[in-house]
């Protein structure tokens, strides 16, 4: 099992966003086993069945505390559908893309609590197809800020893409 | 604040101890406090990653007036094609203001190839200057959906600002495309508690209708619950991730609530669809078309169904043949804004095309579609197809 500081690990890291430091990168190295054992751990678990009517379904305003129904997603292994929208327009083969609630992604810019940055296992790609996909991996819930502005809310590491 | 992610943790070190890969917006923030304008554009539109776009795109957007100088350097040198959604969006929605501002969004929504006219136009709208009165009620007859929503936006909000009556945009309520009737009626109750929204709202609530495997009437219904509940302070029981006849209560409650009457319940179409073709298009409208066994049906509701004769589908089936292998999904090309998207049931086939991606054999398939419809006498929805198509024509 992975030590009890699993917490510390969001002292040591900024998420997908390019804000870490050399600290950052050791931090980093020094606790993938234990998180490769915790996405063994969540693998082993029938993924949670969930959606953006319960992502998106509130009204979100930075610093509010997110509806119970969120939070108790955070850290669980779920499984949620949605439509694949790369970070840069026409990248094909990703390791991360945003998964979001909208065919076309072209009716706005989706709000914080419609985007699922997701992050496909270390060295592999996903190819960003058109339609549904259904995801499978750990999400994790929580304001990430860049540059002093909440940048997302929803990280997921991906399994797999069904 | 929940943990953080391994894989998410191992891209910030990537990308730090590889500077060149990211364009950090950070890099605006100038010693002396003076902020490099052109560093925050460059960012949000060239870094590699989303958040780092957002952030700079809405810092951008609060400044208004004084970045204004930096995108249209930044248009002069790469093109307006390259202003991502997230910048025109954001600086169309934010606080900035003034003239300059004002002056790039009018640009922007009067320049029919701007992907992203319809959110500067919604821009221009949120600002209610009357000077704009005149685009807006023209836009109300835009082929895009999207721009006659937000021409419709500004109509109301000068009418309203001058105690006027919204009259002119109250079609939008009626737009024969669906979408344009919920995000009007969705607009007006969000912003203006407009009662003459309710019964589309409603109405979006109990439409369940898809098309292929988009459901868009779900979506909607989502957001039209989400608004009402706001208001009524429950969602009478509406759950949507149940089927729509067990949400059938929750509807009729609500529509007592709204005092409107209680609408039909559109469910999913029963119809086999055996293909269809998606076309969006920012300059001529979106177009959707799908076929049946023995029909061709035109529009996001079905508004248009012409029947075609044996001769006509062997015509047809002999292009769709033509189609070949290929991966069962995939992305032709680099989409922005623009694309056609084309299902196939049998073999499965999910191609979504940028323009000038549009592989040959599919470009023939719907210009044989476009020749039997007109041959069956109707040449104006066969004209809406072959309208569409130029653009995307490319590879063989």
């Amino acid at each position: 099992m992975c030590p009890p500081d699993r917490a510390g690990v969001k002292d040591g890291v900024r998420g997908v966003v390019p804000g870490a430091t050399a600290l950052h990168l050791r931090t980093v190295s020094s606790r993938l086993l234990c998180l490769g054992a915790l996405l063994l751990c969540a693998r082993g678990s029938d993924p949670v069945p969930t959606s953006f009517t319960v992502l998106g379904g509130f009204e979100y305003r930075p610093g509010m505390e997110l509806p119970k129904e969120v939070l108790e997603l955070d850290g669980k292994t779920v499984r949620v559908q949605g439509f694949m929208q790369p970070e840069k327009e026409g990248e094909t083969d990703v390791e991360f893309f945003l998964l979001i609630n909208d065919a076309c992604g072209c009716e706005g810019t989706p709000m914080l609590n419609e985007i699922i940055y997701c992050a496909m296992p270390e060295g592999q790609t996903a190819k960003v197809v058109p339609g549904v996909v259904k995801v499978v991996g750990t999400l994790y819930v929580g304001e990430e800020k860049e540059d002093g502005e909440v940048v997302g809310l929803y990280y997921l590491d991906v399994d797999k893409i069904e | 604040m929940s943990t953080r992610s391994s894989r998410r943790a191992l891209a910030a070190a990537l990308l730090a101890v590889v500077p060149a890969l990211a364009v950090r917006a950070q890099d605006g923030d100038a010693q002396n406090g003076e902020v490099d304008w052109a560093a925050k554009v460059k960012a949000a539109i060239e870094s590699p990653r989303y958040a780092i776009q957002r952030a700079a795109s809405q810092q951008i957007a609060r400044a208004g007036d004084p970045a204004v100088p930096a995108i249209r350097a930044y248009v002069a040198e790469h093109g307006k094609d390259r202003i991502p959604m997230l910048l025109a969006d954001a600086l169309a929605s934010g606080e900035g203001d003034g003239e300059a501002t004002r002056a790039l969004l009018r640009e922007w929504a009067d320049d029919v190839e701007f992907f992203w006219r319809a959110q500067a136009l919604t821009g221009l709208a949120r600002r209610k200057s009357a000077a704009d009165g005149e685009r807006f009620a023209a836009a109300l007859r835009d082929p895009s959906h999207l721009y006659r929503v937000a021409g419709a936006k500004g109509v109301h909000a000068l009418a309203t600002a001058s105690g006027k009556p919204w009259d002119e945009a109250r079609a939008v309520l009626a737009d024969p495309d669906p979408r344009a009737r919920v995000l009007f009626a969705l607009h007006l109750w969000t912003t203006a508690r407009e009662p003459a929204a309710l019964p589309v709202l409603v109405a979006a609530i109990a439409d369940d209708r898809a098309f292929l495997d988009d459901d868009w009437g779900r979506r909607y219904a989502v957001q039209a619950v989400a608004a009402l509940a706001k208001v009524a302070g429950t969602d009478f029981g509406y759950r949507a991730t149940e089927p729509l006849a067990a949400n059938a209560e929750a509807i009729a409650r609500f529509a007592a609530w709204a005092e409107v009457e209680v609408p039909p319940l559109r469910e999913r179409d029963a119809v086999a669809d055996l293909g269809g073709v998606e076309i969006r298009s920012c300059r001529h409208g979106d177009l959707f078309v799908r076929w049946t066994e023995g029909e061709v049906h035109f529009g996001l509701s079905r508004e248009h169904r012409v029947t075609l004769g044996e001769d006509a589908w062997a015509r047809i089936d002999a292009r769709l043949d033509a189609l070949g292998g290929g991966e069962a999904r995939q992305v032709l090309g680099a989409v922005v804004c623009d694309f056609v998207q084309l299902t196939t049931r049998e073999p499965v086939r999910l191609w979504k095309a940028a323009p000038g991606a549009l592989p040959e054999p599919v470009c023939a398939l719907l210009e044989v579609l476009a020749e039997e419809v007109a041959a069956a006498g109707k040449e104006d929805l066969a004209g809406a197809l072959r309208t569409r198509l130029p653009q995307f024509r490319g590879t063989k």
